[in-house]
């Protein structure tokens, strides 16, 4: 279970004497809550849980293009996550027919697989939201319905403090869909991450930027996450895990890819970077035949729950519960 | 005041040269001959047309933070080319590196060799399923399966060799002189890593936030792992060599003072550290101490 205190009070006097995103408002977030308002939320309530459901037939690479397999999958991740018997009353759980849902994907190296996508972007049509409130996004290119999971052409922009504007005037449900990496300046490239590709003005360097969370392996990357629209309207993660990085990154080196076959869903954006974290250094001291940590660490999964109160990054406070394929699952 | 004619005939010139050259190609620094193997691909590849070049002011917007990698190693120019290999319509792409000399091209190379060395092409190569990365002269070459559809890796090799024999010969003098300074018996060949800067260092052995080293283009350092013969243990040894000796001493006290601040895992495995002139040398994991006296004597002459 959460450690709501922590996390509702004292997390937020701490955001609030720091100061620290002048240009960030204070949301509220809850690790673990449903995003969803009012009675709803109260009624859906779970701890910190975090789902992996994998299968053979996914793990091969032609099923990397089969939306049959990866529905079936994504599916299979949902209702073990809540219970339901079906994707589409799973959904239910974290959307309604009249959202507009940005789906926000990762484009760059390490791509989320856009059958994936497509699968996500299926199910939500079938829930009953209209396809064109169905936005698929990665930076500054958007594409409407299932055709976003392939085509990306439309441009919202960026509001004054350089978010998304599919973020602050479109959506109003956002689902953080990244392809799971390691990453050579930030450890590992995951929930928390994915925001990157929501704003702009952002640089290495943390020159002349809203965002400067590049210093100390982007330990603030949780200020990203922190925006007050991202953390109010993110009600859902899921994580890519077909084929994961785990050395290097963003650039990629396939011999470093691998196909793990598995998705991972959770409310939880921290919890599920940790459980990722964790399992991209499993995969490498196996590779390596030694211990090989993440390097960097990924200091910024610790710190997005500590620091900014996104959610619980203790693994010993995480239930992760595996179904499907269990060889080889590492974790 | 009203400027003379000339003056605002000059200012009007300018304009309209500055108006221009927005609009004008990117001057390559890479050779022409190299060039040529993108336009002119060996049998069996057609361009696709899509062609892109990167300077280090926009390397950012092909590698996003991947980009601080090659600028740590004096990076000045990429020429990224795609391709159809005709026999399984793959899509394959080649990007060819330029940087600010051949130490630094094996730097790169060396931060990441995942693969077997065909040997055939560059001073130094990787051969992956699905990538195929060498370094010769100035330039680090990457060809890749980029939809990872796989069987390619002769034809990987094959562009590779085409690239290669458009570059300036290989020389062994090429490789950085500090890295002969590596003891050979029991080193991990695929771990020796040249570098210079603090996030190569943290990508290797991940000593936090502070530059203690003082780590700059102007430092070079190299890195590899050995294996124990008795124990299978690994061990990682630095060399790192400064400009002066006084900055060498600097980066030995400071850690020396910031040891016990130093993030765990470095804290616990930090075995050894001595300095010869502008040299130094850091151990992690416990190594024999004939290995390191030997060690040192080399440094030491």
């Amino acid at each position: 279970m959460s450690d709501l205190s922590k996390s509702g009070s004292i997390t937020r006097k701490e955001f609030i004497k720091k100061g620290t995103l002048g240009a960030v408002g204070l949301g509220f977030g809850i690790p673990g809550a449903a995003r969803l308002s009012g009675e709803e939320a109260s009624k859906d309530t779970v701890g910190v849980k975090v789902v992996l459901a994998r299968e053979q037939a996914a793990m091969k690479n032609e099923a990397l293009q089969d939306r049959k397999v990866l529905s079936e999958l994504l599916e299979k991740a949902l209702c073990a996550y809540t219970g339901e018997k079906n994707a589409v009353d799973a959904l239910k759980h974290f959307v309604k027919p009249e959202d507009t849902v940005g789906v926000k994907m990762s484009v760059m190296m390490t791509a989320t697989n856009p059958e994936l996508v497509a699968a996500l972007t299926a199910f939500l049509i079938a829930l009953g939201v209209k396809q064109e409130k169905i936005i698929v996004w990665d930076r500054d290119n958007a594409g409407i319905g299932l055709e976003g999971a392939y085509t990306r052409e439309k441009h919202y922009g960026y509001d004054s403090e350089a978010v998304s504007r599919i973020i602050t005037d479109e959506a109003t449900a956002l689902i953080n869909i990244p392809g799971l990496k390691s990453h050579w300046l930030s450890g590992v490239g995951g929930a928390l991450k994915n925001w990157c590709g929501a704003v702009t003005r952002i640089n290495v360097r943390d020159i002349d930027t809203p965002y400067p969370f590049h210093k100390d392996s982007c330990a603030d990357l949780g200020m990203l996450g922190a925006i007050k629209p991202i953390r109010e309207k993110q009600r859902l993660v899921i994580i890519d895990a077909l084929r994961p990085l785990f050395e290097g990154g963003p650039q990629m080196n396939p011999a470093y890819l691998w196909n793990y076959g598995g998705l991972f869903v959770s409310q939880d954006p921290v919890a599920v970077d940790a459980v990722c974290a964790e399992l991209l250094t499993k995969k490498r001291g196996l590779f390596k035949g030694s211990p090989w940590p993440l390097n960097p660490p990924a200091k910024h999964v610790t710190l997005a729950d500590t620091r900014y109160g996104l959610g619980v990054s203790d693994r010993s406070k995480i239930e992760l519960i595996k179904v499907g394929e269990q060889k080889d699952c590492l974790i | 005041m009203c400027l003379p004619f000339k003056w605002r005939l000059g200012s009007v010139f300018l304009l309209f040269l500055a108006i221009s050259l927005q609009g004008a190609p990117m001057i390559s620094n890479i050779a022409p001959e190299v060039l040529a193997t993108l336009e002119t691909p060996p049998p069996g590849f057609s361009p696709t047309g899509f062609r892109s070049s990167y300077k280090s002011e926009n390397l950012h917007d092909y590698l996003n933070g991947g980009a601080e990698r090659y600028l740590g190693y004096g990076f000045k120019e990429l020429v990224v080319c795609e391709f159809i290999f005709e026999q399984s319509r793959s899509p394959i792409v080649a990007e060819i590196y330029l940087m600010n000399s051949p130490a630094n091209a094996y730097g790169i190379f060396s931060s990441d060799r995942a693969g077997e060395n065909p040997d055939s092409v560059g001073l130094d190569a990787a051969l992956g399923d699905y990538l195929l990365q060498f370094w010769q002269g100035p330039y680090f070459v990457r060809i890749m399966d980029s939809d990872l559809a796989g069987g390619l890796k002769n034809a990987l090799l094959s562009f590779g060799k085409s690239i290669s024999a458009a570059m300036p010969g290989p020389q062994a003098s090429d490789r950085p002189e500090i890295i002969s300074l590596l003891p050979v018996q029991g080193c991990i060949p695929s771990s020796v890593c040249y570098f210079h800067t603090q996030n190569s260092l943290n990508s290797l052995v991940y000593l936090g936030e502070k530059n203690l080293l003082g780590l700059g283009p102007e430092v070079e350092a190299v890195s590899a792992e050995y294996r124990i013969k008795e124990t299978g243990r690994i061990i990682r040894c630095l060399i790192i060599r400064y400009p002066t000796g006084r900055a060498c001493k600097a980066g030995f006290e400071n850690l020396v003072r910031s040891r016990d601040k130093l993030p765990e895992a470095a804290r616990r495995e930090l075995s050894h550290l001595s300095v010869f002139a502008e040299k130094l040398l850091v151990v992690f994991g416990k190594a024999e101490s004939t290995w390191i006296r030997n060690l040192e004597e080399k440094l030491n002459q």
